[in-house]
């Protein structure tokens, strides 16, 4: 505490003697979720903040995830074969602990996320790697089994982060969480689950250092609680608002809304490997058709929403519009009833509270819509830490629960939420939580693996897409925004259609 | 407590404007909510109706509007209210009856150990913080209306048993007590048909005391999330999912929480005035009782 005031007069000091500079000297955020760790191999909450910390070897080169562009390797090349591929290292970049970035630090973290004792969720991104070989100091060749051609733009992504070999391997895989060391502009300086997590200025870092001297975070679990912190000032930027939020947000001539259409989908997951009704595609189907999800986006998210016309949002990779599922409840009972539920059946709900936009409002919605075609839902609605427990389970009892899923490149999404996966063990599911399985969709992903031209890639993909469309392992719901809100005199942030944010370049006027 | 008294209770709530005004709200509520769910079906507070969402109180032919999902505040503030109406009761119910015969045990045979345990016992449950309680007994048996009737009633227990010993102690040495117990009547004949309806006007001010408080700590268990389950309705639940609806909608949020309001009061209002009523009618046994100062102690 003495150490921020400290810090915070300093900072005063230091803002008005360069009063002529417009750089911030600080920019503060408020999101909804809690920091989990910083180790990007593993499933984590802190995304956005994390990716201040570190850089991967290549990136995305526009916001819609069309091209990959150099970021630590300055160019690659792919053996005529498919089978290797060639990274050429930028010179003199360093780890924020003054350790050197070079092929080691490449073959190091591939090796790291490839080590079933890291037990990365991630894994399945690079697993086609079969050696990684260091040819000099800044040149590496990454081997793979056969022809696999999202390897490059799995590395653009932050599970793929560049991690540095001495500062990674002084800790065990869940300490390191909490020591990060990358080679992006800012690096942790405090951590404090439920407080204030700080980042300063990486003095190593290679490029154009950040604008701000600190990034700060707050977990606010409350909608209103931001909304009310971003009014008084508390925090420069609130993430994660919900429509009802935003009128006196608009109203207030010291703050920006922003609302952009974000790659999240939300949907309730059917559970097909309980067996009956959820294994019968006519069910699936007639639950499509007795939601009216166009209602529920002008209604409930106050037109802050997407009506779904394919499995992917707008903004995903390969993104397709299908179109159908329209509202239809006497379409829905004949389906019922071809399905041998003419008077419909019982189910459970789960659905996490304060996660989605309006999850409680649209559960009771598509609750009613259900009923009225027959299907009786329990609705079980919990908090997300408890929520993540109950649905990897299979021991937990339920029809169907809601998830989204923000993933922006079309082939690990296809592949982490539709294609075939193995039970890790009896009780436990899997990314693919509905244990939908289609060996058709399974070989278009197979077959783009092997196809080095992302146009051609696309076409596949959207024929694996317009299978799951039709077989519906999915509720889908509604294409979320994202709204955000910030002070009046900050520019330079960027939002991300998955969700993700990064403020090196803030400024404030 | 005999007929004599009831004209008097009679008597004295219609000469006191307050204790008419506080009768007439719960009859009120009492039959808006239990006679209502006869009239509007249920399917009317549950069943959303997105193209209804919304609506003030008076447009479109609604008395008091529709919520967010387009279902009639009437029929759910009518739903809700049975559902804090029977829970409030129910719980009263619950913690009114073992805290009787606890205190008529203990109050009896105040000598024994045994007695002295349980009071102790019962001294704990009193320090405990209700809501803790009511979260604690949920959190065993999850969510819903019996959970939290249940976990109300055991966390007013106490209060019963304290009251009843008190009285008991001081009826216990009473003349036509040594007399039931003279002729050999079994102590339990004695404390039934003898002691029992000598206390009941004092238990009776405490069970309506209690009934508004329980109504009251219903909600705010449902506010929790942990009573009924939606898509049920709830006063408690209504309030807790309209708040973020608190600067738009602010009837969303009023209209639960005043009825929330005039029910606990009345309650309240009707239990202040019969103890009023009462007090006269009880003479020695009353005097003791504030003497032992447990009436007041809420």
């Amino acid at each position: 505490m003495k150490k921020a005031f400290v810090l915070l007069i300093a900072a005063a000091l230091m803002g008005s003697a360069g009063a002529a500079k417009s750089e911030a000297e600080e920019v503060r955020i408020a999101g909804g979720s809690h920091l989990d760790a910083f180790d990007p191999q593993l499933e984590v909450t802190s995304l956005s903040v994390a990716m201040h910390i570190y850089d991967t070897l290549v990136d995305f080169g526009d916001e819609n995830y069309g091209s990959i562009v150099p970021s630590l390797a300055e160019r690659w090349d792919n053996s005529e074969d498919g089978l290797t591929w060639t990274f050429y290292l930028k010179k003199g970049v360093k780890f924020s602990d003054g350790s050197p970035f070079n092929a080691d630090s490449v073959k190091f973290t591939l090796e790291r996320i490839l080590d079933p004792k890291t037990a990365s969720p991630n894994r399945a991104k690079v697993a086609e790697i079969s050696k990684v070989d260091v040819v000099d100091d800044y040149i590496v060749k990454i081997t793979t089994r056969k022809p696999y051609a999202p390897l490059l733009e799995n590395l653009a992504t932050y599970h793929l982060a560049m991690l540095s070999r001495s500062a990674t391997s002084k800790y065990s895989v869940l300490e390191y969480g909490m020591k990060p060391v990358g080679t992006g502009p800012y690096m942790l300086e405090s951590y404090d689950i439920s407080g204030e997590t700080v980042l300063v200025r990486n003095p190593n870092y290679y490029g154009t250092p950040g604008t701000p001297d600190r990034i700060s975070y707050t977990p606010v679990p409350e909608v209103s609680a931001r909304v009310i912190m971003l009014q008084t000032g508390e925090v420069d930027i609130a993430t994660g608002l919900s429509p009802e939020s935003l009128p006196p947000l608009e109203a207030d001539p010291n703050i920006e809304v922003i609302s952009k259409p974000s790659t999240m989908m939300v949907s309730f997951t059917h559970q097909m490997w309980k067996g009956a009704p959820y294994d019968n595609k006519l069910v699936r189907q007639a639950m499509m058709y007795a939601v009216d999800r166009e209602a529920i986006v002008k209604t409930i998210l106050g037109g802050y929403g997407v009506v779904p016309k394919g499995p992917f949002s707008p903004g995903v990779q390969a993104f397709a519009d299908f179109g159908g599922y329209e509202y239809n409840p006497e379409k829905a009972k004949e389906l019922l009833a071809e399905a041998g539920y003419p008077n419909g059946f019982s189910t459970i709900a789960l659905a996490p509270e304060g996660r989605y936009m309006k999850a409680r409002e649209v559960s009771e919605a598509v609750q009613g819509y259900l009923a009225q075609v027959g299907i009786n839902v329990e609705l079980k609605m919990s908090e997300w830490a408890t929520y993540v427990t109950e649905f990897q389970s299979t021991l937990i009892d339920r029809g169907m629960h809601m998830l989204g899923s923000s993933i922006p490149t079309a082939h690990w999404r296809i592949q982490r939420i539709w294609g075939t996966q193995k039970m890790p063990d009896k009780d436990h599911l899997p990314p693919n939580t509905s244990q939908y399985s289609n060996p058709e969709v399974d070989r278009l992903l197979s077959e783009a693996s092997q196809n080095f031209s992302l146009e051609e890639r696309n076409k596949l993909y959207a024929q694996a897409e317009k299978i799951v469309w039709e077989d519906a392992p999915e509720l889908w719901l509604f294409g979320q925004s994202q709204l955000v809100g910030v002070r009046k005199g900050f520019s330079g942030y960027k939002f991300y259609g998955n969700q993700d944010w990064r403020l090196d370049r803030v400024v404030k006027q | 407590m005999g007929n004599g008294d009831v004209a008097r209770i009679i008597a004295a709530i219609r000469g006191d404007k307050a204790a008419l005004a506080g009768s007439l709200a719960v009859l009120f509520f009492i039959v808006l909510c239990l006679g209502g769910a006869l009239i509007v079906p249920y399917s009317a507070a549950t069943m959303p109706n997105l193209s209804m969402a919304m609506l003030l109180p008076g447009e479109r032919g609604t008395l008091l509007g529709t919520d967010e999902l387009g279902r009639d505040m009437l029929a759910r503030i009518i739903w809700g209210g049975q559902n804090s109406l029977v829970i409030g009761l129910t719980s009263a119910v619950l913690g009114a009856l073992p805290g009787v015969i606890i205190g008529l045990f203990a109050g009896y045979y105040s000598e024994s150990p045994i007695s002295t345990a349980i009071m102790r016992l019962m001294d704990v449950l009193l320090a405990m913080p209700r809501i803790l309680l009511g979260i604690i007994v949920v959190t065993i048996l999850g969510p819903g209306e019996f959970s939290i009737s249940l976990a109300i009633g055991v966390s007013t227990i106490p209060s019963f048993a304290r009251i009843t010993r008190a009285s008991t102690l001081a009826l216990r040495s009473a003349v036509f007590v040594e007399a039931s117990r003279a002729i050999g009547n079994y102590d339990r004949v004695t404390l039934i048909k003898h002691i029992l309806p000598n206390i009941l006007s004092p238990l009776i001010v405490q069970f309506t005391l209690d009934a508004g408080q329980a109504i009251l700590m219903a909600s705010g268990l449902s506010f929790l999330g942990l009573g009924p389950q939606p898509p049920a309705a709830e006063w408690g639940l209504m309030i807790a999912q309209a708040r973020v609806h608190l600067f738009s909608n602010p009837q969303l949020v009023l209209i639960p929480g005043l009825c929330l309001l005039f029910v606990t009061l009345g309650f309240n209002i009707v239990g202040d005035s019969l103890r009023d009523a009462i007090d006269p009618s009880l003479g020695r046994v009353s005097r003791s009782i504030r003497s032992a100062g447990v009436v007041t102690a809420r």
